[in-house]
């Protein structure tokens, strides 16, 4: 599952990664969506968004803000997976 | 009042001064986790002032390159001190852009932040003049300084901000402690600040709304808050753990929490009174931040940086009939006592035109800048006035309240920041394989909006170039100025009148053509 969202997000950037020169294995789970200039906050809530579409599922953002790592990509994989 | 102390008045300095008279042990500035009183930053800022006046520099600017820390609020208030202007320059800013910015202003002392160093060399290394850099670990502390600040003419600059220019080139906007005063004044006349107020202070220091925060808190014995993280995504934990009562930002931040699903009701009660200002207020944007925030009143914001932080105001009513809407956006009011304005219609039948604008609060010219002055000032002929054109197109109504409806050219606001777009395209065009470019801003992209680069190459040039385009703008411009998307095009359409038809390539953008 976690292996899936984690696939998922990269697809959704790659044509990100592809103008800024990165590779898809240099985005470990610590690399920061936001903090590194790769997404703005509107596109990263636009990823959210799509990555809730797709799972068809809503996330709480309050409880996903408040773990800390949210913007990054181990951060955001977390945020979807299921509870418990 | 004494002479002297009338002339301290009416400066920033000496306003701040006399708080400092006032409440010494008040906490003036919270960090993060840390505090730092009235008497602190003070004494911070005389022992920078002292430092400077020891230079003997004749120039009237010092520069602030510097992340917020309190060694940058200290240097600024130090520079206003010492009876100079702040230039601030954001250290995350392309190096080549803050090296134009200094050499513009011919700046010769910078206080440097605890960690600007690898970007004070990447803009020092190409530049001409000679500097000193003040070192707040190089500065000789003083404590329970008896300094006063240096009296200077009303008329003299406070800061020098730059704005995006068509030229390519961003121009310098010198503000005067008179503009400043006559802001605050209006501001202090018309709303209620206390010393238990909490203000918050989330924009850039390049961004003159960030001078309402200072000296607006600073100037009733206020506290600001500074948050650590001050992306939109901290905010809602940021309001709940520091409870501010005085929040102030651009609608886009409170547009994202609300996509967050962050803005449920009445989540922020400490907050009694709510700015916006920077970008158009969706009527939407209100609504939502109003349920999140609803013991506070509302005020939307208008101002140019020509005219000092924000000459109109419209106070949103709690009742949400008598809002004063156009075209999905929130009414910008009335322009404040002590200034005036005309609309510059085309025909008179016209109901909307140019708002151009005179007063207390309009600065005199750009810096150094004729060309920039002979387009953006003229004199009224009637009234022998000089107006400032601001380039938005608005309407009033029949109690004279002001709709803001767009822009009359290339100007246009990413997260409360100026940005003309004439600017992109100067930069792409210097690429040797760039035959055109056409930037367009897309307001259907949801939130921020997304700027979009149209691209003609040369006839020569088989290869797509992206991202070296893409390394180009970041090298030369801020990341608000990056286009979002590079679309390749063998030609640039052109309508009847030989213009660049922008409709059409956005509407072939879209059909994906």
């Amino acid at each position: 599952m976690e292996n899936e969202i984690r696939k998922r997000i990269l697809e959704m950037i790659s044509g990100k990664l592809q103008r800024f020169s990165i590779k898809e294995s240099e985005i470990g789970n610590n690399f920061d969506l936001v903090k590194s200039g790769l997404l703005n906050s509107m596109e990263f809530v636009d990823l959210v968004a799509s990555l809730e579409k797709w799972k068809g599922t809503e996330i709480d953002f309050e409880a996903a803000l408040d773990a800390g790592n949210f913007t990054t990509v181990g951060g955001l994989t977390s945020a979807f997976l299921p509870v418990g | 009042m004494h002479e002297m102390e009338e002339e301290l008045m009416a400066t920033l300095a000496g306003r701040v001064w006399q708080t400092v008279q006032q409440y010494p042990v008040k906490t003036a500035l919270e960090l993060g986790e840390r505090e730092f009183t009235y008497r602190e930053l003070y004494d911070a800022a005389a022992s920078f002032a002292q430092s400077i006046l020891e230079l003997e520099d004749p120039n009237p600017f010092v520069a602030v390159m510097a992340d917020k820390s309190f060694s940058c609020y200290a240097g600024i208030l130090g520079i206003l001190i010492a009876g100079k202007a702040y230039m601030p320059v954001n250290p995350r800013f392309p190096a080549s852009r803050n090296l134009i910015m200094l050499r513009k202003a011919g700046i010769r002392v910078i206080i440097a932040g605890e960690n600007a160093d690898e970007e004070l060399e990447q803009v020092l290394d190409d530049y001409e003049n000679e500097i000193f850099i003040l070192f707040p670990e190089e500065i000789e502390w003083r404590e329970k300084t008896t300094m006063i600040p240096r009296i200077v003419d009303p008329d003299q600059p406070a800061y020098l901000l730059f704005t995006s220019g068509t030229t390519g080139e961003p121009k310098g906007v010198p503000v005067s402690n008179g503009n400043v005063t006559a802001y605050l004044d209006f501001m202090h006349g018309s709303y209620e600040f206390y010393p238990q107020d909490r203000f918050t202070q989330l924009f850039d220091l390049t961004f003159d709304l960030s001078v309402h925060d200072m000296f607006l808190a600073w100037t009733s014995g206020a506290c600001l808050l500074v948050p650590e993280d001050t992306s939109s995504f901290a905010m809602s934990r940021f309001i709940r753990e520091k409870e501010p009562t005085l929040w102030f930002s651009v609608p886009s931040v409170v547009n994202v929490m609300d996509r967050m699903r962050l803005l449920k009701p009445e989540i922020f009660p400490s907050i009694r009174l709510s700015f916006f200002c920077g970008e158009a207020l969706g009527e939407n944007t209100a609504r939502a931040w109003k349920t999140a925030a609803a013991e506070s009143r509302v005020v939307n914001l208008y101002g140019p940086t020509e005219a000092t932080i924000a000459i109109s105001r419209y106070d949103i009513p709690d009742e949400p009939g008598k809002w004063k809407v156009e075209i999905g956006i929130v009414a910008i009011g009335k322009v404040f006592a002590g200034n005036s304005f005309l609309i510059l219609k085309e025909n008179i039948e016209d109901q909307t035109g140019e708002l151009c604008l005179a007063g207390n609060q309009v600065v005199c010219s750009y810096y150094k800048n004729e060309e920039a002055d002979r387009l953006g000032f003229f004199i009224d002929n009637e009234t022998n006035t000089r107006y400032y054109r601001t380039g938005d197109l608005v309407k009033m109504d029949d109690s004279g309240d002001l709709f803001f409806l767009g822009r009359k050219d290339s100007e246009v606001k990413i997260s409360g920041y100026r940005v003309n777009l004439k600017e992109i395209e100067n930069v792409l065009e210097k690429y040797e394989s760039v035959r055109q470019a056409v930037v367009i801003f897309d307001s259907r992209e949801p939130g921020a909006g997304s700027i979009l680069a149209f691209i003609v190459l040369k006839e020569d040039e088989k290869t797509k170039i992206e991202e070296q385009l893409n390394l180009l703008c970041r090298d030369a411009l801020p990341w608000y100025m990056v286009p979002g998307k590079f679309i390749f095009v063998d030609e640039i359409p052109l309508n009847v009148n030989g213009k660049v038809d922008r409709s059409l390539l956005m509407k072939r953008f879209h059909d994906g053509k």
